[in-house]
């Protein structure tokens, strides 16, 4: 058994799981940078996204169909949600933070009324299933799927903040929006689009994580823990910043659950801790 | 006297229930009164100081965890292990005071959630020390009969709103008010508010170790449930749908909340959803929770002002 | 004409009233100084007429069209710009995306809207890679300037541009908004009196949110009576 293997193979792994979590809180991060909204239904949206992808996916017979799909219908949530709720609250951080906090309750309720509260383990379809031989060390199909659909997304959200306009309004309205306003440019039209863009976000985290880990009925509030803890270690408000922790958290816990694996579960708050007493404002935080 | 009727009847009759319903009512009412405290305790904090903590389930648990153990292994009557209580309490509010709130507040809550949970796993993960995810059970009663526990949680309850009511018109209660309201004004007129924040952590924590210490006694069993943010989440929905700042909203919401859990239940599958609705319901449209109706409900007779136009413009833009 | 005229604007911010009656009429194609001491009304009567404060009655008009119940994105668009105060340059953008960011019909600036730009700031030329961030005080107030030439507004509302800035940098400002004024008019705030008075045409004194005195610039430059009675300390 070589060790170079079980470097790679543990670091391929932490890899795929920081890419998850990237994914998980892709969504979360940007409409906290640019609407400053902490939306603690976050999770929720993404157990929406798991139970409603697997759902699609056998009523489509079609795995990437009930992606789509899932993607376009939570972003439609976060509309509804940003559009008829969140908006009125504006001005208001604590009630928004109570508002989405309370909607934890419906969309995690709603879930177990339609489901069950049973645990569900998934399988992903077919040509997702096995695992290829790294350096001896076996590498499941599925986690390099993570790693690609975290490089794909990863990727788009780079292009559209830096190579369209509605990435430069986005990038220029985390840091200033009234002088957005000042611009001419309805900036509140735009904050539905990006909670849409969010919410898409987290109907695909959520679906990629359905087939992962299966379905639970608590993996709304789960996630949303580990969001937070992320975010925070990244720095709020900092896109850049959560995509960089997201990985760091995965490669540790990767290695820390080989190597001492009573503490695999409290890794993340471990880490949390350790940036924190180093940089109080997270990793790329600026307060 | 004629303004305090009110109370004077939902007193005789919280003392005279025991004597004219069931068993199961008494257990219920005692759920109640013990987390009738912790909302007590969680609205000194958000709805007082402005400090929106939601790993406040930490402090609820490490009263419970700690009166178990003192009283199953070293022996100790749980009248001898309240002291130590106060005491562990107080030094956990003090240490996740000195270490959280010098963040400025989104940081703090999210952090609180994360602390909360991290002791949730440690809890899970020991069992030789606490059981584990079984818990700890056989707590000896504390008192002969049930009735005597209904007394013991009526009379907790009263004293620590009363001793609420005293703290929040005290000169500490006024100046966390001031904070709240304007905490920048606050700092530049000298007050040094880290120390005024740290002060009604451990109060508040201080109440719900006692709770929760109280909530294991009746129960006679602990469960890391105790320490889940699920706890923290059940107390903030208790505050927020009776009604935050208002001291009297909390144990109200604890009602609605026991009641529902306890009776709708059998009822519907989803009363947590109805409870949910009912939140965000709140939340939107009656923010000071349902002690406030009738004061809206005044308000809103007497003819609420005419708009001007800048309310008529469209909702407040975000900064 | 009358470019812009505000018609007994009151506004109130929290509970206190800043304009008391604001009546001012800026005639196209002049540059017109708003004067007064701190705290007199002038940055909230900027912001009352971008819409970002509501004012809370009279009327404000742009070209004859009332804009006071207007939401404060819709006024830029009529053709009015803002230079502010703190300029708002974003730090995170280059200042070509910057520049993109406030163009309001296409993609890029117009080719003859960019070399007017240029012919004005030259210095500009070897900005457009820099971040906000990275740019001296001087700089961003170039920019936060050329940012409201890039539709061709035909009204500019600058506020205290010479704020912060060494005088060397205040002297090119002044030559690039007496060129600027040539095609656009320019409703201007500053405290430094003479940079004002040099380029001003018209000039308005406020005091206690209403205008006290209006006239001409000239007039203004000799009367050293008035300048003490309204600008002295």
């Amino acid at each position: 058994m070589s060790s170079t293997g079980l470097y790679l193979n543990l670091f391929l792994n932490g890899l795929s799981m920081g890419m998850l979590y990237f994914l998980l809180c892709s969504g979360f991060s940007l409409v906290f940078g640019f609407l400053r909204v902490l939306n603690f239904a976050h999770g929720s949206l993404i157990m929406w996204g798991a139970y409603l992808g697997v759902f699609l996916a056998s009523a489509l017979s079609s795995f990437s169909g009930a992606l789509a799909l899932t993607a376009i219908i939570i972003a439609l949530f976060a509309v509804l949600i940003e559009y008829f709720l969140i908006r009125r609250l504006y001005g208001n951080e604590l009630f928004q933070l109570l508002l989405t906090f309370g909607l934890i309750f419906i969309l995690d309720q709603t879930i177990k009324l339609i489901w069950g509260p049973a645990v569900t383990p998934i399988q992903p379809p077919r040509y997702l299933q096995g695992s290829l031989m790294i350096l001896g060390e076996p590498f499941t199909l599925y986690r390099l799927f993570i790693i690609a659909m975290g490089m794909i997304i990863c990727t788009s959200i780079y292009l559209l903040f830096n190579k369209t306009k509605l990435g430069l309004i986005i990038r220029a309205g985390i840091q200033s929006r009234e002088m957005v306003r000042a611009l001419g440019i309805d900036i509140n039209r735009i904050f539905t689009l990006v909670c849409g863009i969010g919410g898409a976000l987290g109907g695909i985290a959520g679906f990629v994580l359905g087939y992962f880990s299966g379905l639970s009925p608590e993996m709304g509030i789960n996630q949303i823990i580990n969001i937070l803890v992320i975010v925070v270690i990244g720095g709020l408000g900092s896109f850049t910043g959560t995509a960089a922790a997201a990985i760091i958290v995965g490669l540790t816990e990767s290695f820390v659950g080989f190597y001492m694996p009573e503490f695999a579960v409290v890794g993340i708050f471990i880490v949390m801790f350790v940036v924190l007493s180093i940089k109080p404002s997270g990793l790329f935080g600026e307060v | 006297m004629k303004k305090h009727w009110p109370w004077i009847v939902v007193l005789v009759s919280l003392i005279s229930l025991p004597f004219f319903s069931s068993e199961y009512v008494m257990v219920v009412a005692m759920q109640i009164f013990i987390w009738g405290v912790f909302a007590i305790s969680y609205d000194l904090l958000i709805g007082y100081s402005g400090i929106v903590s939601f790993g406040h389930a930490v402090f609820f648990g490490t009263g419970a965890y700690t009166s178990a153990l003192l009283i199953l292994r070293a022996d100790l009557s749980f009248w001898a292990s309240l002291p130590i209580i106060i005491i562990v309490c107080g030094l956990l509010g003090l240490m996740v005071g000195l270490l959280t709130l010098r963040f400025s507040d989104i940081y703090f809550t999210m952090i609180t959630l994360a602390i909360g949970q991290f002791f949730y796993f440690i809890v899970i993960k020991t069992y030789k020390f606490s059981g584990g995810d079984d818990g700890l059970h056989g707590l000896p009663m504390i008192l002969p009969e049930k009735i005597h526990l209904y007394f013991l949680t009526l009379a907790f309850l009263l004293l620590i709103y009363l001793f609420s009511r005293r703290l929040i018109r005290s000169p500490l209660g006024t100046t966390l008010v001031a904070i709240r309201e304007n905490e920048f004004r606050a700092r530049m007129i000298g007050y040094n508010i880290l120390t005024y924040k740290l002060i009604v952590l451990v109060i508040s924590g201080i109440m719900a170790g006692l709770a929760g210490a109280m909530d294991a006694a009746i129960l006679r069993s602990v469960f890391p449930g105790f320490m889940h943010a699920d706890t923290t989440l059940n107390v903030i929905l208790m505050t927020i749908i009776g009604g935050m700042g208002s001291l009297i909203g909390p144990v109200l919401g604890a009602a609605l909340v026991t009641v529902g859990q306890q009776y709708l239940s059998s009822y519907f599958e989803s009363w947590l959803l109805i409870f949910g609705v009912l939140f965000v319901l709140i939340v939107l449209f009656l923010p000071k929770g349902i002690v406030s109706v009738r004061s809206v409900l005044a308000l809103k007779t007497l003819g609420g002002g005419d708009s001007t136009r800048s309310e008529a413009k469209r909702g407040t833009p975000p900064r | 004409m009358n470019i812009l005229e505000m018609d007994d604007v009151h506004t109130h911010v929290m509970a206190f009233h800043i304009l008391e009656g604001v009546n001012l009429a800026v005639r196209q194609g002049r540059l017109s100084i708003l004067l007064g001491r701190n705290g007199a009304g002038k940055t909230t009567t900027m912001k009352t007429i971008m819409g970002l404060h509501p004012c809370t009655s009279g009327k404000i008009l742009f070209k004859g069209v009332p804009i006071q119940d207007m939401h404060d994105f819709q006024i830029p668009r009529l053709g009015i710009s803002l230079v502010p105060e703190e300029r708002h340059v974003f730090s995170s953008l280059t200042v070509d995306e910057n520049l993109r960011l406030a163009v309001r019909k296409g993609k890029r600036v117009r080719q003859d809207r960019m070399e007017y730009i240029l012919d004005i700031f030259p210095p500009m030329k070897r900005l457009f890679k820099k971040k906000g961030k990275d740019l001296s005080g001087g700089e961003k107030q170039m920019v936060a300037v050329a940012r409201a030439l890039v539709n061709g507004d035909e009204l500019l509302i600058v506020d205290e541009p010479t704020k912060g800035l060494a005088p060397i940098m205040v002297e090119s400002l002044r030559v690039a908004l007496a060129r600027i004024k040539k095609s656009a008019t320019i409703l201007l705030v500053e405290q430094n009196f003479d940079f004002s008075t040099s380029i001003g045409d018209d000039y308005f004194i406020m005091e206690n949110g209403k205008i006290v005195r209006t006239g001409n610039v000239d007039e203004l430059r000799s009367n050293n009576a008035i300048q003490a009675k309204y600008l002295g300390v």
